[in-house]
């Protein structure tokens, strides 16, 4: 095992070399000879590395890793380094009642596993190309993510493994790398390895970055990393449930008795379908749960690809809206949260009675089109 | 004449390969433009396969050279996964005779081709004999985008679908297989700085002649292919040969 | 460009051209190690010295690749009416062998393969080494034919386009084969620091003496 930790000497005669000046936090964990320290945050990870691997493990790996609207418990203090993986293939997913379409997918499901860490966290992450195969993410498996068994749980999008060759990458943007080397394209079969710290706070999207990105995301290659602040919310101690909802727009049309990508559309704008975690259904027939008088703080992420996303709870007000999450971009007492194309917010409301509360895009072509969800509150607990 | 040629090839030894037909010169416009101050090529007259190359075509290739049999490839040739479905280094997939080879790598289409006394075709080669075949087809931009874009959807499907072979004219050019071809790795260069397209970002419309859908579909064609390695093989990717005119 | 740093690219230039990992790949780079047999046909499968074809050297020689197998090999592309990232290449490999102790320079070759093979005939390629003055005996200069040219570059990783004006839009990449032909180290762009380089050729070279006695 090495040490990850160096000390504070180390770290400074690194930063003196590089010739730049800052204050160096003594309790920064660095790891790599090329990496090196500004206002705190570390920068200059290694080169990814590329290569082929007999793999025949679970799909998505890390104890943080979980299926929307789901968001893991941070039961760790400090920062911590988790090892990820989120491999690529392809899905048959459903995103409407009678339709569904071959996605190309992190994870297999549209959208991909929601990745929960701290700020300061180390992030060594995997991916294989894997859409040379039959991947099948609808059973348990041992040393899997949360996720497996959340999936297992979620029958709604009826994934069905499917073979569709294609080179992919991965492009966080909770990273700061460069995109070149660690964003990099792999052929099918291969296996990408780098690693990257969270040194924002916020509610990040991710997605395939391979050209063209518009057709791989529109393909449902997207989801959410959850950063949250190393010091924590204002609010945390009186947050009674934390989701996650990521908003996007399918572009499909019919041909025979498949639906297939419709470019045409996607350069439009003019989505078929604009879902809320990945189906038309996904938030009514597994509606979010809290009770009267309760804090909720939900994370959304428009992922897009391309269309604006205004977010509204019917009968609430959002008490605290973080924009992109980070806790220093306050804002209060909103009745809607606008955001463009991979751009997030942290938002929290109280919920003032017992009652069914509809979650919308308020624009409300996209509402018609899916855009919609529902919070079911119970009585208040005393 | 050339149609009872092929009839007999076929009949004789479905192995081997249909007469090639002639792609006449003419002029070319590339949908993808690499070099800027070129916008109209004139491609000489070449030979390509009517149809992809079959398994039972390329179980002939292997059964006469050797050093291409699954068992007997060398390591740097190809991913690990070459030939992957075949049950033995001389016996094919049952009922594969007339489908379209996969699993092959850049370098095992290329030595196929070099046997057959061909060549893998040029990118600039394919792309104008597609669409001498679009013209012959009468396919329309949209009916062509939308059957690359039903491929890339389900391209497995595609790809296993049988094939006829005894045609005069180009077939199968966009509804089985992603082809190989010889200069698959797609670059442009600013200066002394290399672009090799591999693609981080959704920027295709510096390269596109224009938006519409089959220009983007011809491009994502070129654009994919462009990030496999040499040594990929897929159940997607084959190839067909090109020959120099006499 | 440290240890780690080359680590990893050592292991993205081998995990590529080795068939199947089954290995975690931080172990491929000890394979060289544990190779002692010297053999006149390519033993080791991901050599690139299975490609086949006949190359003219700027000295009129005609040669196979496969023999150059016996000593490290830093290898790139060029071609002659080049006359921006070329000469660079050159002199980034010209720095890289001036850069090793004078004992050391004897066991390592040099070899450029041209892009180009219309104008680059090896009497061409022979007026190039002249000008440019690289006669030591280390280098080779090779002229081959279009199909040979691409199968190599591509095998290498090297992009390249003809452009209608005639020249070349390549990959600026130098790499660093071992004695058996095996992709140990690649160099992308230009004017790259050579001390990794040179650690990972001096290193090649003293395993191979150790192995040699």
């Amino acid at each position: 095992m090495k040490t990850f930790f160096k000390s504070a000497v180390a770290s400074a005669l690194l930063v003196s070399i590089a010739g730049i000046p800052v204050s160096v936090d003594a309790h920064v964990p660095l790891k790599h000879d090329t990496e090196y320290v500004i206002d705190g945050k570390i920068y200059g990870m290694p080169k990814a590395k590329i290569y082929r691997e007999e793999y025949n493990g679970p799909a998505v790996v890390g104890d943080y890793v979980t299926m929307v609207p789901h968001l893991a418990e941070l039961d760790y203090v400090g920062n911590k380094e988790h090892e990820v993986r989120m491999d690529v293939f392809s899905q048959k997913v459903e995103v409407a009642p009678g339709v569904s379409y071959n996605a190309w997918t992190f994870g297999g499901t549209v959208p991909g596993p929601v990745l929960h860490v701290r700020e300061g966290d180390r992030i060594v992450f995997k991916m294989k190309n894997r859409s040379t195969e039959e991947v099948v993410i609808t059973k348990p498996f041992k040393g899997a993510a949360p996720f497996y068994q959340q999936v297992a749980n979620t029958p709604l999008q009826k994934h069905e493994p499917v073979i569709a060759p294609m080179p992919h990458s991965m492009d966080f943007h909770s990273g700061t790398v460069a995109a070149d080397d660690k964003w990099a394209t792999i052929a099918p079969g291969e296996t990408i390895e780098f690693e990257w710290i969270a040194n924002y706070p916020g509610t990040y999207m991710y997605h395939c970055g391979t050209s063209s990105v518009l057709m791989h995301t529109a393909m449902g290659q997207y989801g959410a990393v959850v950063v949250s602040p190393k010091e924590g919310y204002p609010t945390d101690k009186d947050v009674d449930h934390e989701y996650v909802i990521v908003q996007s727009e399918m572009y499909l049309s019919q041909m025979g008795d498949d639906y297939i990508y419709d470019h045409s559309a996607a350069l439009a704008r003019d989505p078929s379908h604009v879902v809320f975690n990945g189906h038309v259904a996904a938030l009514s027939e597994n509606p979010l749960r809290a009770n009267e008088g309760d804090r909720v703080r939900i994370h959304f992420l428009n992922a897009g690809p391309s269309g604006t996303s205004s977010f509204h709870v019917i009968g609430a007000i959002f008490d605290r809206v973080w924009a992109e999450g980070d806790p220093r971009n306050t804002w209060y007492g909103m009745q809607t949260v606008l955001l463009g194309a991979s751009s997030s917010a942290t938002i929290e409301f109280i919920v003032p009675e017992e009652g069914r509360y509809t979650l919308v895009d308020h624009e409300f072509a996209d509402a018609e089109r899916g855009a919609g969800g529902l919070l079911i509150a119970g009585p208040r607990k005393k | 004449m050339k149609k009872w040629l092929g009839v007999m090839a076929w009949v004789v030894a479905a192995q081997a390969a249909a007469e090639p037909v002639t792609i006449p010169a003419g002029p070319y416009q590339p949908i993808v433009v690499l070099d800027e101050t070129v916008a109209e090529l004139a491609m000489p007259a070449f030979k390509l396969d009517a149809t992809p190359v079959t398994f039972a075509q390329y179980l002939d290739f292997v059964t006469k050279h050797e050093k291409w049999r699954k068992d007997k490839i060398a390591a740097i040739f190809h991913d690990g996964h070459y030939l992957a479905n075949w049950p033995a280094a001389l016996t094919i997939p049952e009922g594969y005779e007339k489908k379209a080879v996969t699993q092959v790598s850049w370098f095992a289409a290329r030595a196929y081709c070099a046997a057959q006394g061909g060549r893998l075709p040029t990118l600039n080669e394919w792309e104008y004999a597609s669409l001498v075949y679009r013209q012959q087809q009468g396919l329309s931009d949209q009916a062509y985008a939308q059957r690359l874009f039903g491929w890339h959807s389900n391209p497995t499907a595609y790809s296993l679908q049988d094939m006829e072979l005894n045609h005069s004219q180009l077939a199968y050019m966009h509804d089985r297989v992603n082809e190989w071809v010889d200069d698959f790795q797609l670059l442009i260069t600013a200066g002394d700085e290399t672009d090799i397209l591999s693609g981080s970002c959704g920027d295709s419309a510096r390269f596109l002649t224009d938006t519409g859908e089959a220009s983007y579909a011809t491009f994502f064609r070129y654009q994919s292919r462009s990030n496999y390695r040499p040594q990929s093989t897929t159940g997607t990717l084959g190839f067909r040969c090109a020959y120099d005119m006499e | 460009m440290n240890k780690s740093t080359m680590a990893a690219l050592l292991m993205l230039s081998l995990g590529w051209v080795s068939a199947s990992a089954q290995q975690a790949p931080q172990h491929h780079h000890d394979h060289s190690h544990h190779v002692t047999m010297e053999a006149a046909s390519v033993n080791q499968s991901d050599s690139i010295y299975h490609l086949d074809g006949l190359w003219q050297t700027h000295r009129g020689e005609t040669i196979e690749l496969s023999q150059l197998q016996g000593s490290p090999v830093v290898i790139s592309m060029i071609y002659g009416n080049c006359a921006t990232a070329c000469p660079v290449l050159v002199n980034d490999a010209r720095r890289i062998y001036s850069a090793l102790p004078p004992e050391y320079q004897q066991h390592v070759k040099l070899v450029m393969v041209s892009f180009d093979n219309d104008r680059d005939t090896p009497a061409a390629l022979a007026d190039y080494v002249e000008r440019y003055q690289l006669n030591e005996s280390a280098w080779t200069f090779l002229h081959g034919n279009d199909t040979d040219i691409r199968t190599l570059a591509t095998v290498l990783g090297i992009r390249y386009r003809l452009r209608d004006d005639g020249n070349f839009d390549h990959s600026n990449l130098i790499t660093v084969l071992d004695k058996h032909g095996r992709i140990v180290e690649r160099i992308e762009g230009l004017n790259r620091p050579v001390e990794p380089t040179v650690a990972v050729l001096k290193k090649m070279i003293d395993a191979g003496h150790a192995h040699a006695h």
